[in-house]
């Protein structure tokens, strides 16, 4: 990590610490201390995880599907011994993925992804003795490597941890929002709640400096005023009785 | 949209995350989306808010009411249009 920005984040997170982060009238996220937000704007120009993470929900929305237990192929009796079938879970992961809208994947390459992340897990040192312990852990683990192989297949390489951390910063930054309650979908959604590019670094300034010294170029996206916008897309549209 | 129960309503959690999704907003700005709802300025193709003060004392106290000016609402549901 860039050093400047391993500073910013280690003073987002003594903000939020100290409580220094807050919600004013309108639920915008305020900061009560001496944190600006174009050093949290900084953050995530220069953070390569939250600017990847960023990047990727710009381009689409983000579909992670969860699997449970009924989902998994086998039984805690074979799981014990190895990992669950990788085929049929990137089979399920790749159907789910596209049910709920999401590119094309191809089930070998999430396939491929799947072995090797759920192998690796499953030489990891642990108790296999106490089968609904270990069916727990199976489970978690499954879905963990799911959520890592979907952002691998968004171009995002980073292990569950780095990629639920990253998008909790970005949550908390108003950048983009999530759902585990979508109707007709079993899985988390995440999408951009903002739009904004950042400015052009002039070669003389640092991008520290420019971030910091320039306007906030982040924009939240905003419930759409009644008229004027295009509605086609969402359900959500103006009432019928023209108010 | 999908029905909790099976004909006219949807729990609070799956509108929020509907109109959120939808709009591409912050769960943040979910309340305005309701304000606007409840006003008319947004509508919904199938279903219809519908706002009822009463029930407030039979909450956890952890559970604020959904407020517009000094009102304050306690059930929020969605009534299938006819």
């Amino acid at each position: 990590m860039h050093p400047r920005a391993q500073r910013v984040l280690g003073w987002y997170w003594n903000a939020e610490r100290l409580g220094q982060l807050a919600h004013d009238d309108e639920d915008r996220c305020v900061l009560l201390g001496p944190l600006s937000l174009q050093q949290l704007e900084h953050m995530v120009t220069l953070h390569p995880y939250l600017a990847e993470l960023r990047a990727g929900l710009t381009r689409a929305e983000m579909f992670v599907p969860r699997l449970q237990r009924p989902d998994i192929p086998g039984e805690v009796s074979n799981w014990v011994k190895e990992p669950p079938d990788s085929s049929a879970l990137a089979a399920k992961i790749v159907e789910r993925v596209k049910d709920a809208g999401g590119p094309e994947i191809h089930p070998t390459r999430a396939e491929s992804q799947l072995r090797a992340y759920l192998t690796r897990a499953w030489n990891r040192e642990r108790d296999r003795e106490n089968p609904t312990l270990f069916s727990k852990w199976a489970v978690k683990t499954v879905n963990d490597t799911v959520a890592r192989v979907v952002a691998d297949l968004h171009g995002l390489r980073m292990d569950y941890v780095t990629f639920r951390a990253a998008f909790s910063l970005l949550k908390q930054l108003h950048v983009a929002c999530d759902a585990r309650s979508l109707a007709g979908r079993t899985g988390w959604t995440l999408w951009e709640t903002s739009a904004g590019v950042a400015h052009e670094r002039p070669a003389d300034k640092t991008p520290a400096a420019c971030s910091l010294e320039g306007p906030v170029w982040i924009k939240r996206r905003l419930v759409p005023a009644e008229e004027g916008e295009d509605h086609h897309s969402i359900p959500l549209h103006e009432g019928s009785d023209g108010k | 949209m999908k029905e909790a129960t099976g004909n006219s309503f949807l729990f609070i959690h799956e509108l929020r995350a509907e109109v959120c999704h939808e709009l591409r907003i912050h769960a943040w700005l979910f309340n305005d989306a309701l304000r606007r709802m409840h006003a008319r300025e947004l509508a919904h193709a199938e279903f219809e808010i519908n706002l009822d003060r009463g029930l407030g004392a039979k909450l956890p106290p952890s559970e604020g009411p959904f407020q517009i000016g000094d009102r304050a609402f306690y059930l929020i549901t969605l009534l299938r249009r006819t």
